[in-house]
């Protein structure tokens, strides 16, 4: 029987093509699954943009393996997929990409809570952002009240959003280590 | 030499922190062009837009299915729990709506003969089909939903959408086997409505929030919690009398309505064509197949 030829060139070079790439895939995932009707009342007002929970987290701890063009990438794809006009979400996750990265060095060596706060932080000043854009495409006010539900709602579902990016980040150090 | 090579090493750290510095501002003015380009050519983006919800359709409808099943069984929990009763007020309603049947299929003959006395020239008859919803893009800034369709469809832009408690919005762009459901609680929906009894004449304003206003309203219209919203036909964009909500709020000259559309347990939508030409044309919208 012919075993699986798991040390042969080719993939070994696809595997180091899935290791590099799976950042993006899992945040593609999230944002694929975010979209799906919850069924809960009273929840689609509030829906948060659970999206700038992946570009924080591989911002502060993988920027090599997630750069500020896949943050306007996805950005973008959540434009299309939203009905949000074209343009807003991609400016937000470039900004908010850019804001997260920036503090990179302060946030990287920091334990969990603090990391959270960091993201609670900024993230407030990126709803304020997305309300205002929002408000200048339409030219008229979403009530912000809604928008801040969402923000707490995004804060509460930070630690379950982040865990399959911590658990991926981890296989990665692994993974690199073991290669070293 | 290794000083210089250390300043020739300082000098390109220096320029390649100018180069990404510049990457970054201009990543920032190509979201910034980009909403210009919403803006200025919205058809190209709508097309761009309905494409991709095409390629991803298959992966959402997947990943609605968890979500799905799990309302389902909750549900089969809850009527197992409460079937006995539920028994009881069906065979009522059942014995009610037989004598209701009896009644109209009495009016219905006699409307044929009236009608063909006054030699009248019916609308044409609505189309409709069903869909599946199978993403919830709905957030705090936009209300909209998209349902797959199906390859062989008929679905077009400005398609009324109806469950069987009212009005649930209507289509706001087709591709080839999904569509856009634009909600009536949108902040860009506006619908002709009446209320009634006093049919008075208004525009039902969408406002991201669960609730939408009543805008428009005559000032001498006395409005009160419960009175029951229509639409009024105006415009040609609606039918007259599809059912919207009730009044649910009147405070401080802000009138809320209450939808009928539950919008927690939506699964299956009717898309249906009245055959109303009140949008503008636009067939440059639809993905051609």
């Amino acid at each position: 029987m012919r075993s699986f030829p798991v040390n042969s060139p080719v993939f070994t070079y696809l595997a180091e093509k899935l290791r590099f790439y799976s950042p993006k895939l899992l945040t593609l995932f999230i944002l694929l699954f975010s979209l799906a009707p919850t069924y809960l009342p009273g929840y689609s007002a509030v829906r948060p943009n659970f999206m700038l929970i992946p570009v924080f987290y591989w911002a502060v701890y993988k920027p090599e393996n997630f750069s500020v063009i896949a943050a306007f990438t996805f950005g973008l794809m959540q434009d299309l997929l939203e009905e949000t006009p074209l343009g807003v979400n991609t400016l937000v996750f470039t900004v908010f990409y850019i804001l997260a990265e920036s503090q990179r060095r302060f946030l990287s060596n920091k334990p969990f809570s603090s990391v959270w706060v960091g993201f609670a932080v900024l993230s407030l000043i990126i709803l304020f952002l997305n309300w205002l854009i929002i408000a200048i495409n339409y030219g008229r006010f979403s009530p912000f009240g809604t928008a801040f539900v969402g923000y707490l709602i995004l804060l509460a579902a930070y630690p379950v959003v982040v865990w399959p990016c911590a658990r991926l980040y981890l296989y990665l150090l692994d993974k690199n280590d073991g290669d070293v | 030499m290794a000083k210089q090579h250390g300043a020739g090493g300082s000098s390109s750290f220096q320029l390649k922190s100018k180069l990404q510095r510049f990457g970054l501002a201009a990543l920032v003015a190509a979201a910034f062009g980009l909403m210009l380009l919403g803006k200025a050519d919205i058809l190209l983006v709508e097309k761009g837009r309905i494409l991709f919800n095409d390629i991803t359709a298959p992966v959402l409808m997947l990943l609605s299915k968890p979500a799905e099943v799990t309302v389902r069984v909750m549900q089969n929990l809850h009527e197992l729990v409460s079937i006995r009763r539920q028994n009881a007020v069906l065979r009522a309603e059942n014995e009610k709506l037989n004598l209701i049947k009896l009644d109209t299929e009495q009016l219905r003959r006699e409307n044929e003969e009236l009608r063909d006395l006054m030699k009248y020239i019916p609308l044409p008859e609505a189309s409709s089909v069903s869909a599946r919803v199978i993403a919830d893009t709905g957030n705090s800034f936009v209300q909209s939903l998209l349902a797959y369709t199906g390859y062989h469809h008929t679905v077009k832009k400005g398609n009324v959408v109806l469950t069987g408690e009212g009005v649930l919005g209507r289509i706001s762009s087709v591709g080839v086997n999904v569509a856009r459901i634009l909600l009536i609680t949108d902040i860009n929906s506006r619908i002709p409505v009446k209320v009634e009894p006093m049919n008075a004449q208004a525009i039902l304003s969408g406002d991201n929030t669960e609730y939408p206003q009543l805008i428009s309203l005559p000032n001498n219209v006395k409005i009160s919690v419960g009175d029951r919203v229509i639409t009024s036909g105006a415009a040609g964009v609606y039918p007259a009398g599809l059912p919207i909500g009730t009044i649910v709020s009147v405070a401080d000259g802000i009138i809320k309505v209450r939808p009928f559309v539950n919008r927690n347990h939506l699964e299956i939508v009717r898309i249906v064509d009245y055959g109303l030409s009140g949008l503008l044309a636009d067939p440059i919208c639809e993905v051609s197949r």
